[in-house]
C-alpha cells in the first residue's frame, strides 16, 4: 500500500534521476578549448529579446555562446531600450559574464504613457460598467430566485392557514406570512429595480464601449532591428547561408 | 442599438408580470380559529320547533348547521363550541363531524313565551378555554 511517505520518496528519487541525467547531458558536452571560453550576456530587459552585434560582424540572439578568447567590442540593442555599446573579453577555457544596463528610448516612454492611457480610457468605458452591470445583474438574478422561493414558501403556508383546525396553529401560521410576505416584497422591489439598474448599465456599457472603440486607438510599439539590413538568411535546396552586407 | 432601447422600453412591462403583489394577503382572516376572523357568520339556524319530551314537558329544538365551507380544510372529529340561548349560558358543547364534512348542532331549551330564541354561538378555543368569533342569530317557533 502507498503511503505518503512512500509517494515522496518515489517523486523525490525520479527528480533526482532527472537532476543526474541532465547533468550527464552537461558532462557530454565537448570541453572548450584553451583558445575559447564562453561569454553569458546579463542584458536587463523587460521583454526578454535582444540583438548583439559583435564586431560589427557577428550577430548573437542568445544569452550564451562560445567565443575565441580576447577582447571584443559590441553592441546591445532590444526593443524599445537605447542601442549601447560595450566592450567584453573572453578567457581561455572560463564562462565569463557580462552584465549590460539598458535605458529606455523617448518613443518607448511615450508608448508607455499612452498605453497607460489607453488602458485607464479601456477600463472606463468597459471595465468599471461592465463590472457594474454584472453585479447588479448577478444581484438581480439572485433577488429574483429568492421572490419566487418565498413566493413557493408564502403559497404553502396560505394553503396552511385555511387547512389549521386551532387558534394556536392559525396565529403561528399568520406570523409566518406576514414575515415572509414582507421579505417577498423586498426581493420583488430588489428584482425590479435590479432589473431597471442592470439594462441601464449595460446600454451605459454599450454605449461607453462602441464610443471607445471608435475615438481610441490601441497604442502600437514597433521597434525594427538597427541591424535588419544588415543579415540575411538565404535558403536554397542547396542549404542555407547568413549573408552580412558590408558598409 | 435601437432594438435595445426597445427591449429596455418593454422589459418592464415583462417583468412587471412576473412577481405581483399577492393581494389580500394583509387580509387573511376567513379562518374560523382565526381570532382576527373577519369572515360571514359561520353558522346558520335551520329551524326552531317546539316538541314535548318524554316526560311531557314542552321543549324547543333549535337545528343549527355549520356548514363545511365555513371549517378549516383539516376537520376535527369534533367541533366544540359555547352557547347561549337568550343571554342563558349553556356553556360548551361538541357536535360530531358528519360524512359531507358539516357539523349539525341541536339545542334543546325551555319555551320562551316571545316564542323567539336568540342563539349566539363562539368557537371554543380548547388550550385558552375561552370562545371567540361569535355571532348571533334569532329565530321564532314555528
Amino acid at each position: 500500500m502507498l503511503t505518503p511517505k512512500s509517494i515522496l520518496f518515489i517523486f523525490s528519487s525520479f527528480f533526482l534521476l532527472q537532476v543526474g541525467l541532465a547533468q550527464d547531458s552537461l558532462k557530454s558536452r565537448p570541453p572548450l578549448a584553451d583558445n575559447e571560453g564562453i561569454i553569458k550576456f546579463l542584458v536587463d530587459v523587460d521583454n526578454g529579446y535582444f540583438e548583439i552585434l559583435v564586431e560589427d560582424s557577428l550577430l548573437i540572439r542568445r544569452y550564451k555562446d562560445t567565443l575565441p578568447a580576447g577582447t571584443y567590442q559590441a553592441k546591445v540593442w532590444s526593443p524599445g531600450y537605447v542601442t549601447q555599446s560595450f566592450e567584453f573579453s573572453v578567457q581561455g577555457g572560463k564562462v565569463t559574464e557580462k552584465y549590460i544596463q539598458m535605458a529606455y528610448t523617448n518613443e518607448k516612454q511615450q508608448f508607455e504613457r499612452d498605453y497607460k492611457a489607453y488602458r485607464t480610457e479601456f477600463h472606463k468605458s468597459l471595465t468599471i460598467p461592465a463590472a457594474a452591470a454584472l453585479s447588479t445583474t448577478l444581484y438581480t438574478g439572485f433577488a429574483m430566485m429568492k421572490a419566487y422561493d418565498t413566493r413557493k414558501k408564502l403559497d404553502v403556508d396560505v394553503a396552511l392557514y385555511h387547512q389549521a383546525a386551532t387558534a394556536k396553529e392559525v396565529s403561528g401560521i399568520k406570523l409566518n406570512i406576514d414575515k415572509l410576505n414582507k421579505r417577498y416584497n423586498f426581493y420583488r422591489s430588489s428584482f425590479y429595480l435590479g432589473a431597471g439598474v442592470s439594462t441601464l448599465l449595460w446600454i451605459t456599457t454599450i454605449y461607453t464601449y462602441s464610443k471607445f472603440k471608435r475615438n481610441v486607438a490601441e497604442p502600437v510599439f514597433k521597434a525594427d532591428s538597427p541591424w535588419r539590413d544588415k543579415f540575411s538568411m538565404q535558403v536554397s535546396p542547396l542549404g542555407c547561408r547568413m549573408v552580412l552586407k558590408l558598409g | 442599438m435601437k432594438k435595445l432601447v426597445y427591449i429596455a422600453i418593454l422589459l418592464p412591462f415583462v417583468l412587471s408580470s412576473c412577481f405581483k403583489k399577492i393581494e389580500g394577503i394583509d387580509e387573511l382572516n376567513t379562518n374560523i380559529y382565526d381570532r382576527e376572523y373577519a369572515g360571514d357568520q359561520w353558522f346558520q339556524i335551520e329551524e326552531a320547533t317546539e316538541f314535548i319530551n318524554e316526560v311531557g314537558q314542552t321543549k324547543v329544538r333549535i337545528d343549527i348547521l355549520v356548514p363545511e365551507e365555513s371549517t378549516p380544510g383539516l376537520k376535527p372529529s369534533f367541533f366544540y363550541y359555547s352557547v347561549d340561548v337568550n343571554n342563558e349560558d349553556l356553556g360548551v358543547q361538541s357536535a360530531s363531524k358528519k360524512e359531507e364534512g358539516h357539523y349539525e348542532i341541536e339545542l334543546i331549551v325551555d319555551t320562551d313565551p316571545s316564542s323567539n330564541y336568540c342563539v349566539m354561538l363562539g368557537v371554543w378555543i380548547e388550550e385558552d378555554e375561552e370562545a371567540i368569533n361569535h355571532f348571533s342569530e334569532c329565530v321564532m317557533t314555528n
